[in-house]
């Protein structure tokens, strides 16, 4: 009984981390030893593994080679090229983004990039997981991204930790690795990189300890309708991408699957294809507007204002109608820029929609949901500039709660937050924190 | 004692001027004219808020001798992001313009007759809708719809709802520049209202009723990502070029005076504005002191929150910030040098040379409440108390 090997977690459970190939004495897996990682992939395939793959086997540790990972029921690739109706359970989307904060070329790479309104640019996977979501429900998600340094080709502090939350943020799992310098670091014991480890180590960990979180359900009221692919591939996922930036919420929804789709939740649609959808999802679109949703639409949806009350547009560059109880936007000329896009969409749907409002969050993303079973929300917020900066971050949510608890990574105990009664909601003013923070809201 | 500004007297003071970087091309020779500035102590935005307004105006002579059956503009100061906060404190606390100040006075000009009343602010590289800017930082711009008959909103960070710019000159040529193009709105109107913040300002010194006029230029010509020869069709940055001078705007409007004056934003910045306000006079200045900060005119650096817990109001906007500066405790005849212009030239003076208004404390009649009694010293502030 003493020698029975113990059975490796099911891929759903899967902690993955891609191990180094430097590391070939089997003793390196005790660098594991309190972390939840419980699957080892070989990047090079299990022949260059030497006696870690049998010994991590072993320890009950879930073992991909990666060179054939349906092998090991997962569906690698590019995010674009991925067959998403697949039977494996875990998809791992090769493309994924290095989260953070993307670092020019000018002033020897120290200044940040921006965007047209001088916010920094960020990059960040979120809306592809979101997407691959709305793809593939059942399926768990991993990012597949490689750690990149700064200008002095070191991995900031911090930036593992970003690349955790930036994933299970999402609902996802970033396959966790490491660069050369801490792999050969923690090789040589150095308290510095044992330090980071034990930092990452204890992120898989807040994360994998919330996993049920990943079942909560985004608390979005705006859905992108597209069939995200082809010529409409550029247009929607940028869209998707800014629109996150913007911490506009919405939610991907596949035009192959918008005709059955419960409208009701929903305050306003952007269909960014320029083509006509069907005539059945035409109708329901029309119906959703009467009913006092906004549509935001391509030239097609003109035929929407027959028997619609011209408005002014309080963005250039649309028509607006009034339908029924509710509104129709149309460019007056194709979309081409999808930051514009994006802002346009922003301002016709109306902030008035958003669910929250964050302060001194230029550098953050949020994600709000309802928990699984009701009963509360979840409000997580990563900073993608990887440390706390300047003012202090506040939000007002437009709901009332009970209690709500905030945790972070450096204090996954959690703090009581004290509630600010506001005219349309509650504001919250959170303590000073790092990479991470969920608020957890109850009713 | 009337103080009377001649070429004369101007250049033989110009050796007390002498850290001032350049000298504006024509002098404004007659007296500037003074008006009387009505002053008043309110410690909150509440119940009392209004009728002080109301009082301050009626100091005035009344609103409606100003605004009744008039289109009404109103510039109010939305500086910075809508998500930037000082803090955890609401915008209208600290850097912006307090909406119920806002609402207030809206309502009251609806009362005095106003036919017609647009709320204009050009946000920071932003072509959104104000409405939606207001939105984004808490607030809910019905209630300014609702406070009287005809309210409107307009962005006039570009040209907005408008068909084409207007020119507005600058008289006597101006400091800078001798014309702008702005929004329409800036033109399609009776009366032009300011309504500021009482700041402290990291390049101008303060910023007042006349500073808040700085944005009315629109970026698509006056913005670091302005059309190069017709203006952009959007706002695509912030106003670096009027800063700095790194360029000129864009060709179709007039350039500046002389490209070759001094790039120095502590020259540049101030004289702009006193050119501006030549240009599109101000009928109605309103100084919003109750609430604010110091340190700078948007959050961070050494920025603090303060209680001043003053308004005042002037038919003369150099005249009015001549009483916010000594109400905040500066000498409004300061110049470059001597606080709080350590860094730049005194707005004050160079609108006063263009003939906009008299900064000479002796000849401005403070109605209500006396300096002495609201004077908040910024350079050794009392932090306020959080809002409860």
């Amino acid at each position: 009984m003493g020698n029975q090997v113990p059975e490796a977690p099911p891929q759903s459970r899967w902690v993955p981390f891609s191990w180094p190939s430097a590391w070939k004495d089997p003793q390196s897996l005790d660098w594991l030893t309190g972390s939840p990682i419980n699957c080892l992939v070989f990047e090079a395939g299990l022949a260059d593994s030497g006696r870690v793959a049998q010994e991590a086997q072993r320890r009950g540790l879930a073992i991909v080679d990666w060179t054939k990972p349906e092998a090991s029921g997962i569906v690698a690739g590019e995010a674009a090229k991925i067959a998403w109706n697949g039977s494996e359970p875990v998809a791992a989307i090769a493309d994924a983004v290095w989260p953070g904060v993307q670092m020019g070329s000018g002033q020897g790479g120290s200044a940040a990039d921006s965007g047209p309104t001088g916010a920094p640019w960020i990059n960040a996977n979120g809306w592809s997981i979101e997407l691959a979501r709305a793809r593939a429900p059942r399926k768990t998600i991993w990012l597949v991204s490689k750690p990149k340094g700064n200008r002095q080709n070191i991995v900031i502090e911090n930036a593992y930790l970003l690349a955790v939350a930036d994933a299970a943020a999402g609902g996802a799992r970033w396959l966790a690795s490491l660069d050369e310098q801490l792999t050969e670091d923690l090789a040589a014991r150095k308290e510095a990189a044992i330090g980071r480890w034990q930092k990452l180590a204890a992120a898989l960990r807040y994360f994998d300890e919330r996993r049920s979180w990943a079942d909560s359900r985004p608390r979005a009221v705006v859905a992108v309708i597209s069939t995200f692919s082809g010529a409409n591939e550029f247009m929607s996922t940028e869209f998707l991408n800014l629109a996150a930036r913007r911490n506009l919420l919405c939610s991907p929804l596949l035009a192959s699957q918008a005709a059955t789709a419960d409208f009701k939740p929903l305050r306003a649609i952007v269909c960014v294809d320029e083509e006509a959808p069907p005539d059945a999802l035409r109708r329901k679109l029309e119906a959703f507007v009467k009913a006092g949703g906004a549509l935001v639409a391509p030239a097609w949806a003109k035929e929407f204002s027959a028997g619609g009350k011209p408005l002014s547009s309080p963005v250039p560059g649309y028509d607006v109608w009034r339908l029924g109880s509710g509104r129709v936007a149309v460019p007056t000329a194709p979309w081409e820029d999808p930051y514009s896009v994006a802002a346009d969409a922003h301002s016709l749907i109306s902030h008035r929609e958003d669910p929250f409002l964050l302060f001194n969050g230029a550098s953050l993303m949020a994600t709000y949901l309802t928990r699984n079973g009701g009963g509360g929300d979840l409000l997580e917020l990563v900073r993608y500039t990887a440390e706390s900066q300047g003012q202090g971050v506040s939000v007002l949510v437009r709901r009332n709660y009970s209690s709500v608890k905030m945790t972070t990574l450096e204090k996954p105990e959690g703090v009581d937050i004290r509630q600010t009664k506001v005219r349309d909601g509650v504001e919250l003013g959170l303590p000073a924190f790092g990479v991470f923070a969920a608020l957890e809201a109850r009713l | 004692m009337p103080h009377c500004i001649t070429r004369r007297t101007w250049l033989a003071g110009a050796g007390a001027l002498a850290g001032s970087l350049a000298l504006p091309k024509r002098m404004f020779s007659a007296e500037a004219p003074a008006a009387a500035v009505a002053v008043a102590s309110c410690q909150t935005y509440g119940p009392e808020l209004a009728p002080t307004l109301e009082k301050m105006f009626d100091q005035l002579g009344g609103l409606g001798r100003i605004v009744k059956g008039k289109t009404v503009a109103v510039k109010v100061n939305l500086t910075g992001l809508p998500i930037e906060r000082l803090g955890f404190l609401p915008n209208g606390l600290t850097h912006w313009t307090n909406p119920a100040v806002i609402e207030a006075t809206v309502h009251l000009m609806g009362k005095a007759g106003a036919r017609r009343i647009r709320i204009l602010e050009s946000p920071w590289k932003s072509a959104e809708p104000i409405e939606e800017i207001m939105l984004q930082a808490g607030w809910e711009p019905r209630d300014f719809v609702h406070a009287a008959p005809l309210v409107e909103f307009e962005n006039t960070n570009f040209l907005g709802y408008g068909k084409q710019y207007v020119r507005l000159v600058t008289p006597h040529g101006g400091h800078v520049f001798r014309a702008f193009d702005l929004n329409h709105s800036y033109q399609d109107c009776d009366v032009f209202v300011s309504i500021a913040k009482l700041k402290e300002h990291r390049t101008a010194g303060v910023t007042l009723s006349m500073k808040n006029c700085f944005g009315i230029t629109p970026c698509t010509i006056y913005g670091d990502g302005a059309g190069e020869k017709e203006p952009g069709l959007l706002p695509r940055g912030g106003r670096g070029i009027l800063h700095s001078g790194s360029r000129q705007p864009s060709a179709s409007v007039p350039s500046e005076n002389d490209p070759k004056s001094p790039r120095d934003a502590g020259y540049r910045v101030p004289a702009i504005v006193s050119d501006l306000v030549a240009a599109r006079p101000i009928h109605l200045a309103i100084i919003d002191g109750i609430r604010t900060q110091t340190g700078g005119e948007t959050p961070g650096g050494r920025s603090i929150p303060v209680a001043p817990g003053v308004l005042i109001a002037s038919t003369n906007c150099v005249c009015a910030d001549a009483v916010g500066m000594a109400a905040m405790g500066f000498d409004p005849m300061a110049d470059r040098g001597k606080a709080p212009f350590e860094r730049s030239d005194s707005t004050l003076r160079l609108a006063e040379e263009l003939g906009v208004g008299t900064r000479d404390l002796s000849r401005i009649e403070v109605l209500g409440t006396p300096i002495t009694q609201v004077r908040f010293d910024f350079r050794n502030p009392v932090r306020a108390p959080d809002p409860s």
